[in-house]
């Protein structure tokens, strides 16, 4: 296969400037989407399909799925300014991120982020040309024992690295795995916690919960802090990261794009998993964990290129099988299925011109981001200099509007201001709020994926154990238990969480 | 200090200008659409409502926004649906699974036949038992050997517990004293990758689910579920030939909504919506998938062929002594 010839094919359509133009408001759309919490991906996209019918095929979904990454970008600027993440992939954003531009280094976080996920987006990018086919292979062969295993590792690697208290931790992804059971049995459609309330037969949603645990709580928590106000007062100097801070970043970013890279293949939540993972990695190898959640530069740079290079890859399924990862993905597949292309094995067959066009557009789409995204920096860091006074009823505006636009219910604000209270109180007691957030999130998937292992194996656990990618997550994730219960290991643990 | 004040004010007239968007018309709709689909993304009743949506938004000035969620064969959607407000802004698109297959064999929590008004038809598909190319299983008597020699060692990928390809096999197993092992999955594309990867052996999707992966030789067709043969996959026999003449399963994708919405605003959606299927966009989609029905039946004609159909199931299920006691 020549890989080379198709890639200078594909730049031929990409750089052609009607799909420029496309590739461009596509971004910038995908920005300003990921900026503004409430209204995601899916949303804009589905705004902008009915422009397509009448552009060309390549052109339009070069735009689409520049909305797609872009809105990865613009994900976390918010996480970073105002810990509100834009994007769910951009939860972890929020714990470093928010606390370098509380310390005025808003710049770095915001240059960092830019340029990891530049780095990571091009990284990904060039990967899905030559390893597209094989590895969509592979992200078959991830059945529901392998989904569930890794989903309980993800949890447990979380829980592991980013708690003082073990006990507390665990209890935390237990909070948010119960509570992702509220709602209707996936599998028999009956109601399950609804309390014979009627809006909770739909369960509480993720971004009421994210929002009230991570905007409303955060802003509360401040409140008690008025010294913290002088610190936004003062100037942020540069808006670019310093020499130290590369050097800082530059194995997260690869540790973050290489984590990001495979799991993003895998259908579902690939781009959250991975920038959870991409987190707890960076804490685990870091010399000074401590620094941790006080705002280091690395929690920053990994995870942004892990979020990145898994939204490349999430294509690979989608392009060469046909098979959407998740609902952005899903409207693509509409908007080509309009113009008469099926996405799958014979997509690169039939239509070539889409196929590479398309890929090599995502190339040019991180070019204009990075562009788009430097000088903006400057603009959004004028955020971060208003005052507390003005910020935080905005912030709480912003959240309100936000939640309500989702499914224009004035119950998901309730509920984004209980669990605001809930989060609160959280932060208190040093219950973080991270094992939660990914225990909800994944909580629908595990149960689908346990239910359906254990009826393929007829009720028998050992499923887990005999199917060698499943078992090797388990052992992992059971040695990091066991360890951590353990004396000796215990210590250790504490002085790499502490960093005593 | 300035450009401070500035962000301001371009916020406070963002918001304004939000407020005067949203203010209201005098007529239905004034306000966003919500379509709730029961099915994971990626297949028919998720695209094609995709699709209607797309025309409704431009035909009724008001978005007309497309939700999943995916469960239960389609209960889920139809739960959520029932308890709605009956106002016109929360809809559903799915299958008829959840309507005249599921509440015959087990308590739902909704009435199937009174909380729903049925506006328009989208489709009708027929089912097809595949597996992939390279599978042992040449035929579907193939299958059904395998399975008799190894009793419960058959698995299958269905689309949701108690969905009309769910129970034309469970009444399969009990024909032929069988043991399947049913594997539920959110929806036809899902159940589409399981198969892929070699995690069931069998999946039966609807033609929305098969119909690509056929096309590119990833699968093979062993048998369809309709009346009669498909003019698409003539070599494919149906169920009826292979001798289950009760074996026949249709699966009709439709719109529906709560019960006592007004009869104005049916009236208005249903029109919206059958034009929406005359688009070429929707057209050329519905090709693609095998969804299309060449005469799409719509409000009083869509509900008697809904009760025509329940009854059929009904006397059926009650045969094969599967029926809910009532």
């Amino acid at each position: 296969m020549d890989v080379f010839g198709n890639v200078l094919y594909g730049f031929q359509i990409s750089l052609q400037p009607i799909n420029l133009l496309y590739c461009f408001v596509g971004v910038i759309l995908g920005t300003l989407t990921g900026v503004l919490p409430g209204l995601g991906p899916s949303g804009t996209i589905a705004i902008l399909l009915p422009i397509t019918f009448n552009a060309p095929a390549v052109s339009s979904v070069i735009m689409l799925a520049g909305i797609f990454y872009g809105a990865q970008y613009g994900g976390s600027t918010t996480s970073i300014l105002v810990s509100i993440p834009g994007e769910p992939s951009s939860i972890v954003t929020c714990i470093d991120g928010h606390q370098m531009a509380r310390h005025g280094r808003a710049g770095p976080a915001l240059g960092i982020s830019a340029f990891g996920s530049f780095i990571a987006g091009t990284v990904g990018v060039i990967g899905l040309m030559f390893v597209a086919s094989p590895l969509a292979k592979i992200a078959l062969k991830f059945g529901p024992p392998e989904y569930f295993s890794l989903m309980v590792l993800g949890l447990i690697i979380l829980i592991y690295l980013t708690q003082k208290s073990l006990i507390k931790a665990i209890s935390m992804g237990a909070f948010g795995l119960i509570l992702s059971f509220f709602g209707l049995d996936i599998v028999s459609g009956q109601p399950r916690f609804a309390f014979g309330l009627d809006e909770l037969f739909d369960g509480v949603g993720i971004v009421p919960v994210a929002m009230g645990l991570f905007g409303v709580a955060e802003t509360l928590a401040n409140l008690e802090k008025t010294e913290e106000v002088k610190i936004f007062e003062t100037h942020i100097k540069g808006l670019l990261p310093s020499r130290k801070d590369w050097a800082d970043s530059i194995w997260p970013l690869i540790r973050g794009t290489t984590i990001g890279f495979f799991l993003g293949i895998l259908p579902g939540g690939g781009a959250i998993l991975s920038s959870f993972v991409s987190y707890a990695v960076e804490k685990k190898v870091s010399k000074h964990p401590e620094r941790f959640g006080q705002g280091t530069i690395e929690g920053v740079a990994g995870p942004e290129a892990a979020n990145n290079a898994a939204s490349s890859t999430g294509f690979i399924p989608l392009l060469t099988l046909g098979i959407p990862a998740n609902v952005v993905l899903a409207m693509l597949l509409a908007g080509l299925l309009i113009h008469n292309i099926t996405p799958g094995p014979l997509l690169l067959k039939q239509h070539p011109d889409v196929f590479w066009g398309v890929i090599t557009s995502m190339y040019t789409g991180n070019v204009l981001l990075l562009v788009l995204n430097l000088p903006l920096i400057g603009m959004w860091v004028q955020i971060t200099k208003l005052p507390y006074r003005l910020l935080f009823p905005l912030i709480i505006l912003f959240c309100v509007i936000g939640v309500y636009s989702i499914n224009n219910a004035v119950f998901d604000i309730w509920i984004m201001l209980i669990f605001g209270a809930i989060g609160y109180f959280m932060k208190k007691c040093d219950y973080e709020p991270a094992p939660l957030t990914l225990a909800y999130v994944l909580g629908p998937m595990m149960e689908q994926a346990l239910r359906q292992s254990l009826i393929i194996s007829n009720g028998s656990f050992s499923i887990f154990f005999f199917r060698p990618i499943s078992a090797i997550a388990l052992v992992v994730a059971v040695f990091l238990l066991v360890t951590a219960f353990t004396g000796f290991a215990k210590q250790k643990r504490l002085q790499v969480v502490e960093g005593e | 200090m300035k450009t401070r004040w500035i962000g301001l004010l371009a916020l406070s007239a963002f918001f304004l200008a939000l407020n005067v968007l949203m203010a209201a018309e005098p007529d239905y709709p004034t306000k966003p659409i919500e379509i709730i689909i029961g099915y994971a993304p990626g297949a028919g009743t998720d695209l094609g409502a995709r699709m209607i949506a797309e025309y409704a938004k431009k035909s009724l000035g008001q978005d007309v926004v497309c939700i999943n969620k995916a469960g239960g064969a389609g209960r889920v959607a139809m739960t959520l649906v029932s308890k709605a407000k009956p106002d016109g802004y929360t809809l559903s698109s799915g299958t008829d699974s959840s309507i005249i297959v599921a509440p015959n064999l087990e308590e739902v929590s909704y009435k199937p036949l009174e909380d729903f008004v049925f506006m328009n038809q989208f489709g009708a598909l027929n089912f097809g038992v595949t597996v992939l190319q390279d599978s042992a299983f040449k035929t579907f008597k193939d299958m059904v050997e395998f399975a008799r020699a190894n009793p419960d060692k058959l698995t299958l990928g269905i689309t949701g517990v108690n969905s009309s390809e769910h129970v034309a096999f469970q009444a399969l197993a009990l024909m032929e004293n069988l043991k399947f092992r049913f594997v539920p999955f959110a929806g036809a594309a899902p159940t589409m990758t399981a198969l892929l990867g070699g995690h069931v052996m069998v999946a039966i999707p609807a033609t929305s689910g098969f119909a690509s992966h056929v096309k590119s030789k990833t699968v093979r067709l062993l048998a369809v579920l309709g009346e009669t043969r498909m003019d698409d996959y003539p070599d494919a026999p149906t169920l009826k030939e292979l001798g289950y003449p009760e074996l026949v399963f249709q699966s009709w994708y439709i719109l529906s909504g709560p019960k006592k919405i007004e009869k104005s605003i049916v009236k208005k959606l249903e029109t919206v919506f059958s034009k929406a299927m005359e688009t070429p966009e929707f057209m050329k989609l519905a090709q693609e998938l095998q969804m299309y029905t060449k005469t799409p039946l719509s409000g009083d004609a869509l509900t008697e062929g809904i009760l025509r159909r329940n009854k059929r199931n009904a006397d059926i299920f009650k045969k094969l002594g599967i029926a809910l006691k009532k």
